[in-house]
């Protein structure tokens, strides 16, 4: 077992249903002591600017606001693809605590060790 | 009952010794007050089932929220039977926790961080209602090396690992 796990997710209120599902999985990842990283790419950027997610909560799920706090206070990483973030307009200024702004590289350098990866 | 304290003592524990399954809650009991009587007995105070005359009632015991349904639903706090409480003592644990309806990802990011309140060695005794648990939780498990030491859904008791 590699010991990573990598949630790769291309979608914020277009479909809020993958956005909480993806984030649900990816703290059953950081709960089962897997280092993992939440890959915020198109749509899904919005997620990583403060407030967006706040009025996002799917029935019989968490709050997503609360999904991802508790998984950036447990350890989980959040990146956020540069160009799909640039090309949105959005403000790096205003970022949530734990993400980052990262090009392919990054994640390439992540998953090519080996990590399990699950894409919504 | 109006029995002279010492007497009652000896008669519970004389009981006590002769039962497996009480002596095994009893010397859960004298681990936890730090007693050091070697041959099994001490175990500090008698709790009697009824008050005296000039006694007043135990405190309520301190639970988690009940459903209408009557279901006790996790509220994320951690329940330990207080003195007098109708709550059972598990002697095979060192804390507890009931989860609720907690599922997924919810619950074993939670259950990572209760475990890790508990020193290595010590177990925790998880009640787990989701119906997906009897699955997730041995495989959280052998993904954490945790030992998994009882599993009678929704019961679990979970031992954590030693580094």
């Amino acid at each position: 077992m590699s010991g990573k796990f990598c949630v790769s997710l291309t979608h914020a209120k277009d479909d809020t249903d993958k956005a909480t599902v993806a984030f649900v999985v990816a703290n059953a990842a950081l709960g089962s002591d897997q280092e993992t990283v939440v890959f915020l790419s198109t749509e899904g950027v919005r997620l990583a600017v403060k407030g967006y997610a706040d009025d996002i909560h799917e029935d019989g799920f968490a709050p997503l606001g609360e999904l991802m706090k508790n998984f950036g206070e447990s350890g989980g990483t959040i990146y956020v693809c540069s160009p799909c973030f640039k090309k949105r307009d959005l403000d790096e200024n205003a970022l949530i605590t734990g993400a980052k702004i990262v090009g392919g590289a990054k994640v390439v350098e992540f998953l090519v060790g080996g990590a399990p990866s699950l894409s919504y | 009952m109006n029995e002279d304290e010492a007497a009652l003592h000896a008669r519970v524990w004389e009981y006590v010794r002769r039962h497996d399954c009480y002596l095994k809650g009893w010397d859960w009991a004298n681990r936890r007050e730090g007693s050091e009587k070697s041959d099994g007995s001490d175990c500090r105070n008698v709790v009697r089932d009824s008050p005296g005359p000039n006694r007043q009632e135990a405190p309520p015991a301190t639970e988690d929220q009940t459903t209408s349904e009557g279901r006790t639903k996790g509220d994320g706090r951690t329940t330990k039977p207080t003195q007098g409480s109708e709550a059972e003592v598990d002697a095979e644990a060192d804390a507890q926790w009931d989860a609720g309806d907690m599922a997924c990802g919810d619950l074993v990011l939670e259950l990572r961080r209760r475990i890790q309140a508990v020193k290595p060695g010590e177990r925790l005794r998880l009640t787990a209602r989701d119906p997906a648990a009897p699955e997730d939780i041995p495989a959280w498990c052998g993904l954490t090396r945790h030992l998994l030491i009882e599993a009678d859904h929704p019961s679990y008791l979970i031992q954590r690992k030693e580094n």
